[in-house]
This record gives C-alpha cells, structure tokens and sequence, in this order.
C-alpha cells in the first residue's frame, strides 16, 4: 500500500536499524517524541572530525578527515589541507553498514587482515566506501548522519508539509497550532458551501472529493491499476467525503483506463461549475484550471493545498514565483522553530562564524544596558552581548529601543546569542528591512505609514476618517508594533507567545508584507470597538484589549499584493523627492 | 463629569529621566520600578479641578530616545503645556531640557507652558545638577521648576496642577479661551536632517 508505507515510514523512521541505546544518545522514546530533531550531542558527533579510511575499488586505502560544515550543508572529505573535496548533504541519500560485496572480496582476496568497521556512503551519484576503528564510532557516526540526511530528506521531499502535520498531531503542544489549520480548513468549506450554493450544487465534500482524485491520480501513477488498491486509498481518506470518492476513483478510475480524455472532461466539468465565473471555455488542461482557481486563494488556503500533493506544491510553488519562496514555505512548515526561523532568515546558508565581544561606543553601550537591564527581567547579559555587536556590526542603524524587546522574544526561543545575532543580521536586510524600520528617522516607518494610509483608505475608510476625526495620525498606534515587529504584544499586554510567534511564522515566510498585512488586521479588529470612540477609549484598544486570539483569523482578508506595495513605495518616493 | 477645558500636554526629555513613570504615577498611582522602555508615545488622561474650573488633560508621554525626537512634532503641536523632565543624578539630561526649550520656542504653539521636573529625588546623594543652577534656568525662560520622585511620589501631581494652572492664566491674560482645536493639517515630520542641524548650530549641548 504505498500512501500507507509512505506514512508510515514517516514515523517508522525512529525505529530504523541504527538506532541505539547507549547513554549518550537518546533512546528511542525519546527519539520519537524529538522527530525531526538533532539533538545537541549529535550535532557535536557531525561537526567534529572523524578519521575514517576511505576504499577504491581496488582495495586502495587512503585516510580522510571526515567532518560536516558548521552549517551541516556539506560533508567534507579532507586527505591534507591541499587535497578535500565535499558532497551536499542533500544529496546524500544514506549511510549504510558493511562493505559492498565486491570490496569485500577484494580485500579478503588481498588478505587484509585487519579489523575494520566498513560503512557506505550512498549518495545520488555513487557510493563512497568508508571504514572506522571501533564499532561504537560507527554506531554513532551513522545514527547521526542519517537522522541529519533523513531531516534534509523530510525538508525538500514531497511528503515534507504532510508529514509535519502528522508530526505535530502526535505532539499534542502544537494544539494550537492545528487548530488554526482546522478553522482555515474550515473557512474554505464554508466558502465552497457558498460556491455550490450558488452553483445550485448539494454534493457534500465535492471540492474534496476532486483534491482527493487528483491525489489519487499522482500516487497511483507507480501503482497497478487495481481496484482494491484504489479501495484500501479510499479508506485512508476523510470519513465524511467516503462515499463520494469511493464513486468517484472506481468511475474515474475505469475511466482512466479506457479514456484519459473522458476523466478529464469529467473533473473540468465539475470545475466548471464550481468556478465557473473563473474559467473560460478554452481551459481544457486541467493544471491550466488549477493556476487560475489557485489566483483566488490566500495565502494561507495555499499552505493547506499544497500539503496535498506535489501537484500543488509545484503549483503553489509557480505561482509563488521566486524560487526561495518555496524553500521559506517548506522550512516554515517545519518544526522546531529554532531550526526553520534561522532557515528562513538564511541563517542557516551564510553561517559565517560571528564574533560577540564588539568594542562600542561607551555612551551607546549604556543607552542599551539601561534599557536592557531596567526592563527585562531575564537574559540581560545576552541580549546586551547581541544588542552591541548588533549596533557594532551596523553603526549606520545604532540602537533603536524597541530592539532589546525584539531580542529578548529571540533569545527566549533559541537561547543562543551568537544564532539571535545571525538572525537579527539577516532580518535588518530585505525582505525583512528592520534595518530601514530602526535607522536614524525611521524612514521605513514612514513609508508603512504611507502605505497603511493607503490601504485602510482602500478597506477601512470609515476607520481613517475617524482616526483623523479624534486627531491621530497612525504613527501613534503603529510605531510600537512594527519597532518590536509585535513582540511588544507579550512585554507590555501579555500576549501569549504563540501568537507572537505564529505572526514571526508569517513574518519570516513573507517579509515585509506581513506586516502591513497584521496591521490591516489588527485595524479591522479595532473597528466595531474603535468607531465613534473617544481617543482615549481609541487608543485603549490598542494598548489594552487587542483581542489576540483573533488576529490570525481574518489575516486572509487582508492580503496584499506585493507589487501594490512596490509601486506605494515608488510614489512614497516620489513625493518625498518632490 | 462636565468638562470646561481640555488640555494637551506633552512630557519631553532624554530617554529613562522617568517621563513615563511621572506620568503612570500622576494618573494611575502607580510606579513600575522595571518601566519598559517608551516606543514612540502613550497617551493618559486625568480630569482635575482647578478653581471651580474643570479639566481634562490629555496627557502624551513621548519616547525619550534621541532618534524618536524626529516624530515628536506629532505630539508637541497643538500642546497648551509641556512637561520637560530630566534626572537630577544624569548631567547630559538637564542639557537635553534646554534643547528642547529651544526646539519648542521655535517650532511649538507660541502660548505653550513649561514646567520643569527635576525627576529621581529619592537619590538626592548622587545629585549632579544643582537645584538652584535648574530654578535659575526655569525662571529664565519664564517656567516653573519642581522636584519630583516617581518613586516617592513627591512633587508630581503639583507639577502636572502647575502646568494646567499656567495654561488657564496665559488664557485668562489673553482673555480668548483656548479651545483644543481640531485642525485637520496634516503633520509635516520634521526630517531627522533639520533636527540634526539645528542641534548643531545650536550649540546647546
């Protein structure tokens, strides 16, 4: 059954062969619940070196050092300093105990006599043979090696968002989490409902129903055509939508095995009449069908159908465009945070080894240690180590309060000063711009300003006019949220850190856009309470009674083209030249 | 409640003098000896009675940090009164006091009320501003002086009176009533330059 093996190996995986119970590896269990993790003593096994001998076919011996970079995106094989050559970790595909059968012969036929631990390296190309000195190194060396090619695996494989939401079903503190995915999930059938509403369509599950055929079609393309195979795929499938796609894959798939042609038509008819408006009579590809019906999704909607397939993962993955958008997406999706965030941030590819200790202007340093040392009440001295190397690495930007907030959100969630400051580095840059956010001026405040003002005039404009009403401009509500990039949320009106966490989630997907698109959220929250308030009881809810629970909720509603934004920038531009 | 008058007033000056504590204290009686630091600005209110004269001040407390001092026009236009704070124990506050005098003379409503606070009594022992060299200098530019303790409380609800009273005397003298007015003007943000340069050619620090 090849859904169900695939899955399956998903989880299966914490009992592959290498696994090892001695005290200085985690057991199994423990295994299980860190899924897609390297744990800290595995990391120090990879980074350190390993004197390993490497086979020729032949039998011809010669000794590497053997050692992952210290962003483990590279395995390095080093004869002497002049002579090393490296594989990409991710095109290793495993690492594998015992010589092969014909080195094996070869070096029994050169009577080689000494006792050595062989292991291969399979990778897309060939296998390099590899032996050690002692069992126990072996051991360890390929627990290690394989959890770390398995999590590049998971990463960049089809599977990869799937198997993240299995993963934090079995994690029960990913609660909530899963239930912003189910509300989404649920969104979407409340507006299909409205679709076959108005199509005139009573079919429950219809959408489903179609998704779930185009699984099948893709998963069964390296399977027999048989019809319990397509059955034993039906009871995998949601309980609810059963008997649809039960009728549905036998026909289609009988269908399929007279007339491709003939499923086709079938599945653009039924999009036809649910999309309708959409399409045009000329679409007779049904991927032609998909791109235009995957325009009207939000962000969001495109997070829950891509993880059908890699169908749609490649659709999803084209109509995002840029290439790294895609990696950011996959990365997203996975746990932990600490390793996803520094991916996104591009941490993880310009890992240069980053200095602490910076010599700072005195008068600065203190600015930062009062700030830090009056308002936070944990982690002071690292957040002053990141914050100074930070504004020293970066004179033109200097300190900006708001800084210490956003460092000490980091440092409560990665714990490691020199990986905050990697981050921070990357995120002053674009598409992240807080370098422009926190510069001398704040220019880029101004232009979210600029660009708010825009778009509420757009979306909320009764919300505008009230604001200037009761005579306040919007600096007032948003310096604070975009300067801490909403980590002023848990400091000051006690947030709860998820939420934070989840608008940087979407903050390291999408970058500035992000931003204007929680702020629109956060006014349209605002504005039941907020019209026709008096300025205090205005500016109250937006120190006070941020409804937090809410503001991922209707952020679908407010998403915001990029090349909108692009070109308020432009015209910002313009007028302040002018 | 009837309100006869309501006052905008702007606290000002450098960064951890206590302007937000000051605030938090006339209004809410409270004292947060771990006070965050001020992004951009808050906004409190309080109404006080002042000879039979009802008033609701609108109190914006401003972000101390020299590169917030770009959006503070936004807060200081339109202010009847301006509370300049700076810390009796920190030199370099008492000079950024004087910068803002001179940035408020020029670009502020002419009728604006100063009150100095001398903020952080409680620690008398490291006093580095001399109480009489700061009453000298308020009475030179026509503003009151008082000594103030967030922490203690001393000297803070007179210092806030003080200035509304002062706004009420300026408005008897001119016999107009100031109303709050709600100018629809855009704000033009000074550019950081400006600032810069007039910090410069000021030579105040």
């Amino acid at each position: 059954m090849e859904t169900n093996s695939k899955i399956e190996t998903s989880f299966s995986s914490n009992s592959s062969p290498y696994s090892l119970h001695t005290s200085r590896f985690p057991n199994e269990s423990e295994y299980i619940h860190e899924n897609l993790q390297i744990t800290k003593e595995m990391l120090k096994v990879l980074l350190s070196s390993h004197y390993f001998i490497k086979y020729q076919n032949n039998g011809h011996r010669s000794v590497k050092r053997v050692f992952f970079n210290a962003s483990l995106q590279k395995l390095t094989l080093e004869k002497d300093k002049m002579n090393s050559k490296f594989i990409f970790t991710s095109d290793i595909l495993t690492f594998e105990n015992g010589f092969s059968d014909q080195l094996s012969s070869v070096l029994a036929r050169n009577e080689f006599s000494h006792k050595v631990y062989g292991f291969k390296l399979v990778t897309r190309k060939r296998i390099l043979e590899l032996s050690c000195s002692s069992e126990e190194e072996r051991k360890v060396w390929i627990l290690c090696a394989n959890q770390l090619v398995r999590i590049v695996g998971d990463w960049s494989s089809n599977n990869g968002l799937r198997k993240y939401w299995d993963t934090l079903a079995l994690n029960s503190q990913y609660q909530k989490e899963i239930n912003i995915m189910q509300t989404i999930v649920a969104n979407m059938k409340i507006e299909m409902g409205k679709l076959q509403h108005e199509f005139g369509l009573n079919k429950n599950g219809i959408v489903e129903g179609v998704l779930s055929e185009t699984i099948l079609k893709v998963e069964m393309n390296n399977h027999k055509d048989d019809e319990m195979a397509v059955i034993d795929q039906i009871k995998l499938l949601d309980a609810g939508t059963i008997i649809f796609h039960k009728e549905r894959s036998v026909l289609n798939n009988s269908l399929k095995r007279n007339d491709r042609n003939n499923s086709n038509q079938l599945i653009e008819r039924e999009f036809y009449l649910l999309y309708g408006k959409l399409l045009n009579d000329h679409m007779k590809d049904v991927a032609i069908i998909w791109k235009n019906i995957l325009d009207y999704m939000c962000f969001k909607d495109l997070l829950s159908i891509m993880k059908i397939n890699h169908f749609f993962r490649n659709q999803v993955k084209k109509k995002l465009k840029v290439k790294l958008d895609w990696h950011k997406l996959a990365s997203a999706g996975l746990e932990p945070r600490v390793i996803s965030w520094k991916l996104i941030s591009k941490y993880f590819y310009n890992m240069k080894p980053i200095k602490l200790g910076y010599n700072l202007h005195p008068e600065m340093i203190e600015e930062i240690q009062k700030d830090v040392y009056r308002g936070m009440l944990d982690k002071s001295s690292e957040i002053e180590e990141v914050l100074v190397a930070l504004c020293a690495l970066n004179p033109d930007i200097g300190y900006c309060q708001g800084m210490q907030i956003v460092t000490h959100f980091l440092i409560g969630l990665i714990h490691n000063s020199h990986e905050v400051l990697g981050i921070l580095l990357m995120l002053i840059k674009p598409p992240f711009f807080l370098g422009e956010l926190w510069k001398d001026g704040f220019p880029r405040l101004r232009l979210a300003i600029f660009q708010l003002e825009f778009l509420l005039k757009l979306k909320l404009p009764e919300l505008l006019s009230h604001f200037e009403n009761i005579d306040i401009n919007l600096d007032v509500i948003i310096a604070p949220w975009m300067l801490t990039v909403f980590t002023h949320f848990i400091t000051q009106q006690n947030a709860p850190i998820k939420i934070v966490q989840s608008i940087w989630d979407f903050f390291l997907i999408r970058g500035w856009p992000a931003l204007i698109m929680f702020c629109l959220s956060l006014f349209h929250l605002s504005y039941d309470v907020v019209i026709g308030a008096s300025l205090e009881d205005t500016l109250d809810f937006f120190t006070n009674s941020i409804p937090f629970d809410k503001i991922t909720e209707n952020l679908s509603r407010f998403e915001v083209d990029i090349s909108l934004l692009d070109e308020l920038e432009k015209l910002y531009y313009l007028k302040l030249k002018q | 409640m009837e309100v006869d008058r309501e006052f905008k007033i702007v606290t000002l000056g450098e960064g951890r003098v206590g302007k937000t504590s000051l605030a938090m204290r006339y209004v809410r009686g409270q004292f947060n000896e771990k006070e965050q630091s001020t992004t951009n600005a808050n906004f409190l209110e309080k109404n006080i009675r002042i000879n039979e004269t009802s008033i609701k001040l609108n109190i914006w407390d401003t972000a101390g940090q020299e590169r917030f001092r770009a959006l503070a026009p936004n807060y200081y236009r339109e202010a009847k009164g301006a509370l300049l704070v700076y810390d009796i124990t920190d030199k370099e506050s008492f000079w950024k006091v004087v910068s803002w005098v001179e940035e408020l003379k020029m670009q502020a409503d002419k009728d604006i009320s100063f009150v100095i606070a001398g903020n952080k009594c409680d620690l008398e022992l490291d006093r580095q501003i001399p109480k009489e060299q700061a009453i000298a200098y308020a009475k030179q530019i026509g503003a009151a002086h008082y000594s103030t303790s967030a922490k203690s409380g001393m000297g803070v609800n007179e210092c806030f009176e003080e200035i509304a009273k002062l706004i009420l005397d300026k408005e008897s003298r001119s016999g107009s009533p100031i109303r709050s007015s709600k100018a629809r003007s855009r704000v033009i943000v000074k550019n950081q330059e400006e600032v810069v340069k007039k910090k410069k050619s000021g030579g105040c620090c």
